[in-house]
């Protein structure tokens, strides 16, 4: 296998679904599939052995919570985009799942012809979001001007660029019409929108591997 | 009831025999004499009502009163041998007088009781000592001669006299001081205080007035004590006698009102009586002051007034009496107790201001005054500090009630919270399984049924069923659509609409712009809204025959509605179609909304414009009705109104 091709790990405890992506992974020449479990565990100590370049997690895993792997993956000193697998892209998941660490998320119920491109956009430095996402973010970030007393440390680091991006996303704009509206290349829209998710994840690598180490993530295999 | 009955008994012996004791005392003392054995003692003189008059022997006491009121002056003259003249220092000694005098012995002046000049100075129930120098006397036969001057005339009065040795007659001095001058000062103070608190305690609880009757009573005694300090006194003589009169007159109506009040009598015509009485006597007796009459009013004033006063006085000894009767309350046996002492020593002063009584040691009811106040006062702040402690009690049990009733005031407030709750949980279980029904529900169907007549090709099931999931995932986005604006919710349903037209070979336009804001769409109402946009592109899909879709949210400019439009370039010759059923559905759950909703034939992209017509903030306090939009914005522009 060639080592340039970025890897894919897939976490996903449905066997169908997983079977899926797999196969759409397997039609992609631009990308390798490194392992798929369907367990907390085993991806545990997939993830001791080698770290993809890309993981594909289902947040609820029978032994575990992807959100606690996704945590993990951000501490990594290697470069790890981890991607929710969702069925509905709903902003509960979504968000929690992108203050965990996540660079997006990956609808389950998606054209399987299109899983590919799309992981392959993540990895061009794209980040998906979905306009019920980004009306979430909006909110968040509302709340914390009209009250100090619901002050969220993270939505307060938005720019007003990054909010005015949000803005459009939620009322259903695409990033190159968001682009043009603004007057911007089309690039730097996906850019705001990765951005905005890096702002969202917690707040320094030391604080997420004390988060790992207490979750019991980091195990001397893992970490050394 | 028997340890009751003993007790009320034990107290009414105790309390009657500790004030016949304590009147005993006052008397006692004021029967204080010096030793006889070092001094002596005049109980006889000559008097002589004038300069012109005959002598003529008198007792001592003489009180003018007894005699001829019309008495202004008047000379007492004393004889006594003797032998040698004295060696020690040497004082004569006056312990009963009224008005004013000055003492002459052997024809010399020693001494005076102050200013002769109108009014007098007044020596009524003061003690007088004179020193008197070896000089003065003579070997052999000596004379005293007192000049005695009354201001009213018939007021002045002599007691006994004393001459011998100054130390011993100045002990007697300083203690018949004591007793007359220096204790009733004392006890205005005591007085005034007890006055004050009282008075306090009824600026504190206004409800509460007896105190402040009492107050008001021990007031006007003091003004009846006052001429115990005073020598010499402000007002002309006439005025004087009136003040003192009414003071007392007020004082026992202000005693009756406070015995009434005491033992809860809120009204009592007795005392507006007795009020008008008073004030009616005080005004008569006044106005005899400007007229050449006073000296009928000194004469009969007096009496009147004490009378009068002794008269009311009976009234609250007669209503505590019968209370004390019923209730057997040793409080009130006390108080009426000490009242009849009072009574006692007033009738005193009473028969001596008649003229019935010599009364040479002057008005006696201040030294009653004193226990009267105090036994009232004590009782009043016992009163008072049980019912302060009552209410104290009261007011910890009320705070423990209105907390019960709070807690389940609470209770039932958190349980009607629960059941809201409950009851908005079941109307949105219930929109969201009608909606599973409606949507989901339908889609799933159609799978289904593709599934089993479809052998090979798999696409179309594979469309229906993300149909299914794009619903599902459009169900979810619109119930947690709560506090989102319009444009937010409407960005919500693109994805679904834009798969939906490309798969129809459709090109969207999408256009959301910053709007008004509306009333705050629930997830009910977003669902509302996203069915609508859902049948509005489905109707367009299947009858309009165009290849552009432009859905555009804005401020429409004439009316400060927003609308949401959906222009295509097709065919508008389907308005009798869009009449049917899906317009029936879109008209209802615009009705939901408070919207309107128009379709314009020859719209913008030149096929049909149907658009929705939502009240913004401002203009939603008008419910929006189902007449048509006229004016700027139709103006040759033909509009169907399905509303």
């Amino acid at each position: 296998m060639d080592t340039a091709v970025p890897t894919v790990l897939v976490v996903e405890d449905d066997d169908d679904v997983r079977a899926r992506i797999c196969a759409a992974i397997a039609n992609e020449p631009r990308l390798a599939l490194m392992a798929d479990v369907a367990t907390f565990h085993a991806a545990s100590s997939v993830l001791g052995r080698k770290i993809p370049r890309l993981a594909l997690i289902d947040l609820e895993l029978p032994d575990g919570s992807g959100a606690d792997l996704i945590r993990w993956l951000s501490t990594q000193s290697e470069p790890v985009d981890s991607l929710v697998l969702t069925v509905f892209g709903d902003e509960r998941h979504v968000v929690s799942a992108i203050e965990a660490g996540a660079a997006g998320y990956l609808l389950k119920g998606e054209d399987s012809m299109q899983i590919g491109p799309s992981l392959i956009k993540v990895l061009e430095g794209e980040a998906p979001i979905s306009s019920a996402v980004a009306r979430h973010i909006l909110t968040r970030a509302r709340r914390t001007v009209l009250s100090p007393a619901t002050r969220d440390p993270q939505a307060e680091r938005l720019t007003p660029t990054e909010l005015e991006v949000l803005g459009f996303i939620a009322k259903g704009y695409s990033a190159p019409e968001i682009a043009a509206l603004t007057n911007r290349s089309p690039n730097t829209v996906p850019t705001h929108v990765r951005n905005i998710y890096r702002k969202l994840s917690v707040h320094s690598r030391g604080e997420a591997v004390f988060e790992a180490m207490q979750l019991g993530l980091i195990a001397p295999e893992v970490s050394g | 009831v028997k340890s009751t009955s003993l007790r009320f008994h034990s107290i009414t012996v105790l309390s009657i025999t500790l004030f016949v004791a304590y009147s005993w005392l006052v008397f006692h003392l004021h029967d204080a004499q010096p030793d006889d054995s070092q001094v002596t003692r005049f109980s006889a003189a000559e008097f002589a009502p004038g300069s012109e008059s005959e002598w003529t022997a008198v007792e001592l006491a003489h009180n003018w009163r007894q005699f001829d009121l019309a008495i202004a002056e008047g000379w007492y003259r004393f004889n006594f041998e003797l032998q040698t003249l004295p060696v020690t220092l040497t004082a004569l000694y006056i312990p009963k007088l009224s008005q004013n005098l000055a003492v002459f012995i052997n024809g010399v002046e020693v001494g005076n009781g102050g200013s002769f000049e109108t009014p007098i100075s007044r020596n009524w129930p003061r003690p007088l000592l004179f020193p008197v120098a070896p000089e003065f006397f003579v070997e052999g036969r000596n004379e005293i001669v007192i000049w005695l001057v009354s201001e009213p005339a018939g007021r002045g009065m002599l007691g006994d006299i004393f001459l011998g040795d100054r130390d011993v007659l100045g002990q007697a001095y300083d203690n018949r001081h004591l007793l007359k001058v220096t204790l009733p000062a004392a006890l205005v103070v005591v007085l005034v205080i007890l006055a004050c608190l009282l008075t306090s305690i009824t600026y504190r609880n206004r409800r509460d007035s007896q105190y402040a009757w009492l107050g008001a009573s021990m007031i006007g005694l003091m003004g009846h004590s006052l001429p115990m300090l005073m020598t010499r006194i402000p007002v002309p003589s006439f005025y004087w006698e009136w003040f003192q009169h009414c003071c007392i007159g007020f004082t026992v109506l202000f005693v009756l009102i406070f015995a009434n009040r005491f033992v809860g009598i809120d009204k009592d015509r007795r005392e507006t009586i007795a009020f008008f009485t008073l004030f009616l006597l005080a005004i008569l007796s006044l106005s005899i002051g400007f007229t050449e009459h006073q000296a009928l009013y000194y004469a009969w004033g007096g009496t009147v007034w004490g009378g009068l006063s002794v008269l009311l006085g009976t009234i609250p000894a007669y209503t505590l009496t019968k209370v004390m009767i019923k209730d057997k309350d040793p409080q009130k046996v006390m108080m009426l107790a000490s009242g009849c002492m009072m009574i006692f020593f007033g009738a005193q002063d009473e028969l001596f201001v008649a003229g019935l009584i010599s009364g040479e040691d002057g008005y006696l009811v201040h030294y009653a005054s004193p226990v009267v106040a105090i036994v009232f006062t004590a009782i009043l702040f016992s009163r008072f500090v049980r019912a302060s402690l009552d209410a104290e009690k009261l007011n910890k049990e009320l705070e423990t009630r209105v907390q019960q009733k709070s807690d389940e005031l609470a209770q039932t407030y958190q349980r009607i919270q629960a059941m809201e709750r409950e009851q908005l949980l079941a109307q949105e279980r219930e929109r969201f399984n009608r909606d599973l029904h409606d949507g989901l529900g339908g889609y799933l169907a159609g799978a289904l049924a593709m599934a089993e007549r479809l052998s090979g090709d798999r696409s179309s099931l594979v469309s229906t069923l993300q149909d299914a999931t794009d619903e599902m995932r459009l169900m979810i986005d619109t119930a947690e659509a709560s506090g989102a604006d319009l444009g937010m919710i409407v960005g919500t349903m693109r994805p679904k609409l834009e798969r939906h037209l490309n798969c129809a070979g459709f090109e969207l336009h999408w256009t959301v712009l910053d709007t008004h804001h509306v009333n705050e769409l629930g997830p009910s109402a977003a669902m509302q809204l996203v069915r609508i946009a859902q049948e509005v592109v489905c109707n367009a899909v299947k009858h309009s025959g165009g290849s552009l879709m432009r859905i555009r949210l804005a401020n429409n400019d004439c009316d400060n509605r927003v609308a949401l439009s959906f222009s295509d370039n097709g065919t508008c010759h389907r308005l009798s179609r869009e009449r049917g059923n899906g317009m029936r559905n879109i008209q209802a759950r615009a009705n939901q909304l408070n919207a309107l909703i128009t379709c314009e034939p020859k719209g913008e992209l030149g096929g049909l414009t149907v658009s929705l017509l939502l009240p913004s903030m401002s203009s939603s306090l008008q419910p929006m009705t189902s007449a048509p939009v006229q004016g700027k914005c139709s103006s040759g522009v033909k509009k169907s109104h399905l509303v």
